[in-house]
């Protein structure tokens, strides 16, 4: 019996933790770097987009968006802004499913976003990330 | 064997379902009649208010399940129906475009009118009709909105 409760907290307090994790993971990113819009875009098209996913607004918020066959739509849109020589962004989801207070496809959405602010980290190292990391 | 026949009813039904739904769906609302209830999704262009209005109405044929139902002086009230390719965008909406003019040049703003006061989907449906709009714009006629971020 008082196996069961405890396994039962367990499992009620690891279930909350993980929804956190999730919820933390989907956080929009906002960074600052000296790329060049162009550029950015591009990292865009070629981190977030891809396996399955297509860019389908090329436009500013730049949109990607999870293919039909994958269930319901997912959507990362990229927003920039060009000041005094460096170009500021925000990056995150635009289009979630919550299912039982756990974002529906958290995992794929927070590679993306993570894989997005890699490589824009790689391409410059003076590159300044604020909002959640993914970790 | 089964479980296959019994998809394929499932689809069947949903096929008629969804059949069913649109042709109950109203099909045309005079601009008297038309009170936007969700955003507005406005976009700056470098050319002038005529060009604006002249284009967004040859492009409008292009955007896939949206066809003009009335213009106005400077609004053009569109019917957006369901697309197969918008699935979870709800169950279509009306769309009025207005366009005016914005400085040196001019701006379209996009409103959108439920056609089913419940569906809480609509505003995706809006954005996705602008969406396919700016994309109509731009190989119809290859007119493009000024990028406000700057390039």
């Amino acid at each position: 019996m008082a196996l069961g409760i405890v396994l039962l907290i367990a499992f009620v307090i690891g279930y909350v933790l993980y929804a956190n994790w999730l919820r933390r993971g989907i956080q929009p990113r906002s960074g600052d770097t000296a790329l060049p819009i162009p550029t950015l875009r591009s990292l865009f098209a070629s981190s977030v987009a891809g396996t399955g996913w297509k860019v389908i607004d090329e436009d500013n918020p730049m949109v990607a968006q999870s293919p039909l066959m994958a269930g319901r739509r997912q959507q990362i849109s990229l927003r920039y802004q060009s000041v005094g020589g460096r170009t500021r962004f925000v990056i995150g989801p635009n289009r979630v499913w919550v299912k039982g207070g756990v974002p529906y496809k958290a995992h794929t959405i927070r590679m993306r976003l993570n894989s997005f602010v890699h490589a824009v980290r790689s391409a410059d190292a003076s590159t300044a990330i604020g909002g959640s990391t993914g970790a | 064997m089964n479980a296959f026949f019994i998809v394929l009813g499932l689809a069947a039904v949903a096929v008629c379902l969804y059949g069913a739904v649109q042709a109950r769906l109203p099909r045309n609302l005079s601009p008297a009649g038309y009170v936007a209830n969700t955003h507005a999704i406005v976009r700056y262009f470098a050319g002038t208010e005529t060009e604006l209005y002249s284009a967004v109405e040859r492009s409008i044929v292009a955007v896939r399940h949206a066809s003009v139902t009335a213009t106005a002086e400077r609004s053009i009230y569109v019917d957006v129906r369901p697309d197969v390719r918008r699935l979870d965008d709800g169950l279509g909406l009306w769309a009025r475009v207005t366009v005016e003019p914005s400085g040196s040049g001019s701006r379209y703003s996009v409103t959108g009118m439920k056609k089913v006061k419940l569906d809480g989907r609509a505003e995706r449906c809006l954005v996705s009709f602008e969406r396919d709009l700016r994309a109509a714009l731009r190989t119809t006629t290859g007119v493009r909105p000024i990028d406000l971020g700057g390039e």
